[in-house]
This record gives C-alpha cells, sequence and structure tokens, in this order.
C-alpha cells in the first residue's frame, strides 16, 4: 500500500539487475520511507574472524542440542523414585533443571552471539507520520479491502462461507468447553448435596444405621479414642472410604468429662439433643467456608482450626465459627453405640456440609 | 529437751509415711521435684491454681516429652511452651517420670528400640493421615490459634515423639494405644526419622519445606532481579 506512496521516479526493469542484491533492499527500504544511514558488515566473508564467530554460534547450538538431548535421556531413564540414602535418584531433579537451563541459554546466547558479532551493523531511519492519511488515501485503502473481499468470493460462493463458519464455531466450542462443561450436570441428582454416606440404609422397610470406621475400615468402639484424642472416621459402607463419599469425612472427638458437660448443655440450647453419646462428639471435617480439611484439634483450647484460611471453631458450643472467614458451624453428626459396641449415625447429617452455596436453605 | 526428744522420736515414721512404697528412682525424683517442680505444681504435684496444672495420673510420658525437651522447666507463661536445652540430665528427667509414675500412674514409654520392625510406607500414610494437618507434610510445624503452633519434628527423638503421642501434651491430641497401636507408633516414628529428619531434599534447598508457596516466592524474587539485571545487561551492550 505505501508504496503508492513512493514519489522517486520508478527506475526501468533493465536497470535494476545490474545492482547488487544490496543497492535493491536500499531501493525498495527507500520506497518506503526507508533510510539506511549506516550499514558495516562485521565480519567479512572468509576471513579468519568470520569462521572463528561461526563455530561459536555453531557451538552454542550445539551445547543446545547436546543438554536437551541429555534432558530427554535422564528424563526417561535416570532413576526418579524415592527410595532412602543418598542414592543417584537424588539428583534427577537438579539434572532436569541444569541440562534444560543449558539448552535454554545455549540457544540464547548462539542467537544473541549470531545477531551481535556476525549479522552487520545497520542503523536505518523512518519518517514519521504525523497527521492521518489524506481521505483519498483511506478510500483507496477502504476499496483494496473490499476487493479483497470480493476476490474471496463468498458472495458469489455462499457455500464456502456457510462451510467455514459450520466448521470454525466447534473449533471455538472446543476452548469454550471446559467453562460450560461444568454447568451441564444437574448437582441436586440423587439429592447428593444434602446426603452423605452416613444416611440411614432403607432396604425395604428395614433401616440399618451406618457405622463409623476408620481409614482401613474398621469399626470404631468408644475404647479407641482417649479422652482428649480425635479419630477420622469415613461411613461404613463400600467406598464409604473414597472419594466417592467426599463430603463424608467426621471428626469423632473424646471430651473430657467437665467439657463434655458444657458441649451437651449448648447442643441442647441449639435443639440437638441426644446428639452426642457419652463424652464423644462427631463433627464433619469439611470446612464451611471452603471445603478444606478443618481438622487441626486444640485439645485444650477446645478448637478446631482450618489450615486453609485460619478457620476457628469452638467444639463444646456446636462447632460454631470464633474465628476466620467461615461463618457457619460445622455439621454434627448424631452418633450413638449400637448392640456390639461400635459407634453409629443415628440419621444423616441435618444440615449440608461443607461450603455454602445458592440452594442452601 | 522434751519437745526435741518427742519430734526425734516421731520424725522418723512421719516421713516414711510421706513416702509410702516409693522406689529409690522415685525418691530421688521427688526430691528433685521439690526443688524445681513444686511452685507451680504444688507439694503433692496436685497442681496450683493459675501457675501449673495437677500432674496426677499424666505419667513418666508426659515427664519424658516436657522435660525431657527442656519445655519444663517453664520460661514464663505464655501461649505456648518451647522446646530448651533440657535443665535435667536423662537420669534425672527417668528419676522425675519415676516419682510421677508412681504418685498417680498415667502412660508409660516402653524401653528398648522403639523403631524396631517398623514398616516406612505404613509409616507414611499413619503420619500424613494423623499428623500432617497440623505438624505439615515435611514435619516442620504450624501454626495454631492465638500464638500457639505444632513445633517442628526434627529434633524429636524417638521416645519424645513416643511420649507425646502417648500424652498429648499442651494442644496435641492425645493418640492413645488403642487408637495407634504401638506397632503403628513405630511405623511412625520410623518415618519421621527416617524420611523427614533426614534432610533429604532432591532440590537441593528446602526453604523450610513449607511447600510450593515458597518456592514461587523465591525463584520469583531471584529470578526476576536476574532477569532485570540481564536485561539491562543486554540493553546496555547494544
Amino acid at each position: 500500500m505505501s508504496r503508492r506512496r513512493g514519489k522517486r521516479e520508478e527506475p526501468s526493469g533493465p536497470g535494476l539487475r545490474q545492482t547488487s542484491r544490496f543497492d535493491v533492499v536500499r531501493e525498495g527500504a527507500r520506497r518506503d520511507d526507508i533510510e539506511i544511514v549506516h550499514y558495516e558488515p562485521q565480519a567479512r566473508p572468509g576471513s579468519a574472524a568470520e569462521r572463528r564467530l561461526t563455530r561459536t554460534v555453531a557451538s552454542f547450538f550445539f551445547l543446545a542440542g547436546l543438554a536437551a538431548t541429555a534432558f530427554l535421556v535422564i528424563y526417561i531413564w535416570w532413576p526418579w523414585r524415592f527410595q532412602l540414602g543418598n542414592g543417584s535418584q537424588r539428583l534427577y531433579t537438579p539434572l532436569l533443571g541444569i541440562t534444560l537451563g543449558v539448552a535454554l541459554l545455549g540457544i540464547g546466547f548462539g542467537i544473541l552471539t549470531w545477531g551481535k558479532k556476525l549479522l552487520p551493523k545497520e542503523v536505518s531511519v523512518q519518517d514519521r507520520h504525523d497527521t492521518p492519511s489524506s481521505p483519498q488515501e483511506r478510500e483507496l485503502t477502504a476499496q483494496t479491502m473490499l476487493y479483497m473481499a470480493d476476490e474471496l468470493g463468498v458472495k458469489r460462493r455462499p457455500l464456502l462461507g456457510v462451510s467455514l463458519l459450520a466448521g470454525l464455531a466447534p473449533v471455538a466450542a472446543v476452548a469454550a468447553a471446559p467453562l460450560i462443561g461444568g454447568l451441564i450436570e444437574d448437582p441436586h441428582e440423587n439429592n447428593q448435596l444434602f446426603r452423605t454416606g452416613f444416611a440411614p440404609a432403607d432396604d425395604d422397610g428395614l433401616i440399618t444405621l451406618i457405622r463409623l470406621v476408620r481409614e482401613d475400615g474398621r469399626a470404631v468402639r468408644p475404647a479407641d479414642i482417649s479422652a482428649a484424642g480425635q479419630l477420622t472416621v469415613f461411613p461404613g459402607i463400600p467406598h464409604g472410604v473414597s472419594n466417592r463419599y467426599a463430603d463424608s469425612p467426621t471428626l469423632l472427638i473424646h471430651l473430657r468429662e467437665e467439657e463434655a458437660q458444657t458441649a451437651r448443655a449448648n447442643n441442647l440450647r441449639a435443639g440437638k439433643q441426644d446428639y452426642m453419646w457419652a463424652n464423644y462428639i462427631a463433627y464433619s471435617k469439611i470446612c464451611t467456608h471452603a471445603g478444606c480439611p478443618a481438622s487441626l484439634y486444640e485439645q485444650q483450647t477446645n478448637r478446631l482450626l482450618c489450615p486453609c484460611h485460619q478457620s476457628q471453631f469452638l467444639i463444646t458450643d456446636n462447632a460454631k465459627p470464633i474465628f476466620g472467614p467461615a461463618n457457619r458451624p460445622l455439621p454434627q453428626l448424631p452418633i450413638e453405640v449400637d448392640d456390639e459396641g461400635f459407634f453409629v449415625a443415628k440419621s444423616d447429617y441435618q444440615d449440608a456440609i461443607g461450603p455454602d452455596f445458592w440452594e442452601r436453605p | 529437751m522434751l519437745a526435741g526428744g518427742v519430734y526425734a522420736a516421731l520424725a522418723p515414721p512421719a516421713q516414711a509415711q510421706d513416702a509410702p512404697g516409693f522406689s529409690a528412682a522415685a525418691l530421688e525424683g521427688k526430691a528433685l521435684f521439690e526443688v524445681g517442680c513444686v511452685t507451680c505444681h504444688g507439694r503433692n504435684a496436685q497442681g496450683v491454681e493459675g501457675r501449673g496444672p495437677s500432674l496426677v495420673g499424666v505419667g513418666s510420658a508426659s515427664v519424658l516429652f516436657q522435660v525431657g525437651t527442656g519445655r519444663m522447666p517453664l520460661a514464663r507463661q505464655e501461649a505456648q511452651a518451647w522446646r530448651k536445652p533440657p535443665q535435667y540430665s536423662d537420669e534425672e528427667v527417668r528419676q522425675l517420670g519415676q516419682y510421677i509414675q508412681e504418685l498417680g500412674g498415667g502412660p508409660q514409654v516402653p524401653e528398648g528400640d522403639l523403631t524396631r520392625g517398623a514398616d516406612l510406607s505404613v509409616g507414611g500414610d499413619l503420619f500424613r493421615i494423623n499428623c500432617s494437618q497440623c505438624h505439615a507434610f515435611g514435619g516442620g510445624g504450624g501454626a495454631l490459634s492465638s500464638g500457639k503452633f505444632a513445633p517442628s519434628l526434627y529434633p524429636a527423638t524417638s521416645q519424645q515423639i513416643y511420649a507425646a503421642m502417648l500424652s498429648g501434651p499442651q494442644n496435641m491430641p492425645v493418640f492413645g494405644d488403642t487408637q495407634i497401636t504401638p506397632e503403628q507408633k513405630a511405623d511412625i516414628i520410623a518415618y519421621i526419622q527416617q524420611v523427614l529428619q533426614d534432610g533429604q531434599d532432591a532440590g537441593g534447598f528446602n526453604l523450610g519445606r513449607y511447600g510450593p508457596s515458597t518456592e514461587g516466592v523465591a525463584i520469583f524474587l531471584v529470578g526476576i532481579v536476574a532477569l532485570v539485571f540481564a536485561s539491562l545487561w543486554i540493553a546496555g551492550k547494544s
């Protein structure tokens, strides 16, 4: 486009052939209003300096290639599994870092040396256009654009345009898929936001209370937890100790006599009569703020802390939040001991587990 | 004269009644207790209101941990007792523990090698389930509420770790033998000592083992400064 702005006389065809390629380039630049004011070849072609610089640049690139190959070899074959002692696996990470670093530095230094030492030094000046282009010039450009659109022929051959749209729209949708995908699944399927693994099993009217089990599936007896001790328990159902019931982990805490009395009195006040069994109390382990495991149990101050955002819950007062961003107590699981002496959940949690959501009552 | 004679006649049996059936080690411990601990914990270790709790029933495990790690005697009343160079020798700690044990019973740390037959991978599992929430995955410890904290596990000996699990010092929950069996305790101790305390940090610097946040900040600060100077250098040369 800008060539049209050229004010100089266009040289005739035969004239171009008589000049060197540099002259052609200079002339071309000139027609774009760019003046090459300084040009200085750094290394004379064929000189010793040039050969030396070439070797330097080449060795940088070879070094990069070598290091990258070493990276791949180490990545695939170097022992990386953790084991005790000063084995070679300790060097795995540092070696990956060093080889990758050397490879990238090699490329960088190679290109820099090539550009700074081998290429000619050149200073070009281009005038700035202070005023906007003339109306005539703008009209010319606009017409050129329209001409290009016409040349594409979408108007005359609509199939091309349609196929372009139909073909490319799904490609755009691919980018949006991860954002929209999360909205497709119904979060209320099987009432899952309000149900945990502790919901009593109902087998044709035969209600079975769910046992509290450890991470290895063993049921828990009261004697298993000392006073001022805590245990993380899961629902004693198939896959109860897995991510399928990620909302179910529960803290079973054995309070001291005095604190248990306070907790029981506060339970009563909150309408949670008989949620505790003897001096044992069970709260959801999932923080009501952002869903972290709020399981830092301070046995002297009777607080549960959440490590993520420092929310604190008072165990002896319905796990009400007393510090930090959480604004809702940890849900409490009503517990008792069955005929065989194992802890069971009397019912499911009565509050929704974990962080708030829109439809939470 | 008469009074003195009567005193001399009565005093020894009275003293014997004061310490019924204490072993020799416990008597040594009692002597130490009456010099160093009595101010806060009371004459018969029953505790003093506002100063120190009752030690009846805490067991020798508690003494081993609190005195053995230098936390007791307490330097001052504050949120939490700190680990200090111990004031008592191992033998004196044992004697004090024996006294408290015979006075009120309580948990005891077993004798011998506490990591015999330990399974490291089981220990790692148990550590991540029971310990890591407060002591952090790398064992470096972490903050609790109001100035309290879970201490670093690096300086802890196997006896001290065992004693801490049994007795639940300060705000640590108690992990009794019914919850974590002695064999599982051995697994955990072995994991802490052989994996965490060994200082095997693949990257070279562990930066306190706080995890990716610290490492990210470090590489950001160091890396960005280096890059700034590198680009200045490149700009200056061209």
